[in-house]
């Protein structure tokens, strides 16, 4: 009997809290199968869950020094933020800039929208969380998968696998987050306003100079941020260029499928149960939920104070606030779908367009932002 | 505001270090400041951009 004792080992090995972890694996692939939310990432993370918490798992390596998961998280994203960054490439070259550009002034609905970010920072700080988890913990807030999972390895936070299982969680659930909390400072008449849409074409020259220009004036006030924004610009002027069709293609299909196929199980790598099975990961995926609620709040009233000063012909809808975060398209379209229940006739669209756009530039700014100054604090803690 | 209130608190995670809070209400003034300045700054430019390079109306067509 002692020669097959190896079948026996593994069971031996098995704790409780890797059947839960299998649980846990076993749930997110099922939203992600069943309910598809985020199946690109959630399955991956998901199936990868299961697959670190297997005993003596090769993939770890437990059994040899080399584990693929282990190698992938130390050299695609731990060492070099590789993994997350190219996938900014493949976003930068998928997003249409065209909307926000004809309508400038929701960029600004693009910054009021991360005010969730801070005020989650703030929350996280009285919880008790080290100022690197906190900062790690906003960042769910800025409602960008890449930036929160970057921003949280940058801070070397305790949850980073938390903390990107809530920001692509909640993602999925921005049209059930946001309606309600859009509701909540909203009135039916403001919600009722409508906005002219006149559609124009804008030169090629304003689209090819923006990724520019944007990566310089980031790079010049939040340094830390260069590597996003430049990276998320760098795709996009691929794509605005004209003359790199080919290229554009492949970072929009071939490069961000190959960089979600593998993030989504390398992050998985921070779900061994040792470290996700903590009271703290709990409270980070209640956080999250705060920053995503907090972030609609911000967008939805700096709108409504716009309008104070606002002529009423030209008030904006409030609810474009709430589409000032980078969750694109959906919250785009919560705000399309939630102006048609009030006013059939009322189509904000392409408005809601542009404040989501917005909020794409103004969440890898924030985490750039983050890292400048938190990293600084840090520093002189 | 009395930081000094918060040691008292106990949070679910541990005491709170009023140092930690402290610095992110600074965050929260310097980050939503800088946010405010990129993207108006941004503004400003797309809005120049958009008078030195001329549109063309869909419409026209």
């Amino acid at each position: 009997m002692g020669d097959f004792s190896f079948i026996l080992n593994s069971f031996h090995a098995l704790t409780w809290q890797m059947v839960v972890m299998w649980a846990i694996g076993g749930v997110l692939i099922w939203l992600a199968i069943k309910k598809q939310f985020e199946p690109a990432l959630l399955l991956p993370i998901g199936f990868g869950a299961i697959l670190v918490n297997l005993p003596f798992a090769d993939t770890m390596g437990v059994a040899s020094q080399s584990g693929i998961i282990k190698w992938l998280f130390s050299v695609g994203v731990h060492s070099s933020e590789a993994m997350p960054l190219l996938l900014f490439v493949g976003i930068g070259a998928m997003i249409d800039f065209g909307p926000l550009l004809l309508n400038p002034k929701l960029m600004l609905c693009g910054a009021a929208a991360q005010l969730g970010i801070f005020i989650t920072i703030i929350l996280s700080a009285l919880f008790g969380f080290h100022l690197n988890d906190a900062m790690s913990a906003g960042v769910i807030g800025a409602a960008d998968g890449p930036t929160a999972i970057l921003v949280s390895i940058k801070m070397n936070s305790a949850y980073k696998g938390a903390i990107a299982v809530a920001a692509y969680s909640y993602m999925a659930l921005v049209p059930i987050i946001q309606p309600a909390a859009i509701k909540l400072v909203t009135t039916k008449k403001e919600r009722q306003i409508r906005m002219q849409y006149n559609p124009k074409q804008v030169s090629k020259t304003t689209k090819i100079l923006f990724p520019i220009i944007v990566t310089m004036v980031a790079g010049f006030i939040a340094p830390a941020s260069v590597a996003l924004v430049g990276f998320l610009m760098f795709g996009n002027l691929i794509r605005e260029c004209g003359v790199l069709e080919s290229l554009s293609q492949t970072a929009q299909t071939s490069l961000a499928n190959l960089i979600t196929i593998f993030l989504g199980i390398t992050i998985a790598f921070q779900m061994r149960a040792s470290e996700f099975l903590t009271f703290g990961t709990l409270l980070i995926m209640v956080i999250g939920l705060f920053a995503f609620v907090f972030d609609t709040i911000g967008g939805v009233l700096f709108i409504k104070l716009l309008n104070l000063f606002t002529p009423k012909e030209k008030r904006m809808n409030p609810m474009l606030g709430a589409a000032g975060i980078s969750a694109f398209p959906m919250s785009a379209r919560v705000v399309q779908k939630m102006a048609l229940k009030e006013d059939d006739q009322n189509h904000l669209l392409m408005h809601a367009v542009g404040a989501n756009v917005a909020g794409q530039i103004g969440s890898v700014v924030a985490g750039g932002i983050i890292l400048s100054l938190g990293l600084n604090m840090l520093h002189l803690a | 505001m009395n930081f000094q209130l918060l040691n008292v608190f106990q949070s679910l995670l541990g005491p709170v270090n009023t140092a930690d809070v402290i610095k992110t209400l600074w965050l929260l003034l310097q980050g939503m400041v800088g946010l405010f300045v990129v993207m108006t700054l941004l503004y400003v430019i797309v809005t120049v951009f958009g008078k030195i390079f001329k549109e063309k109306n869909t419409n026209e067509k």
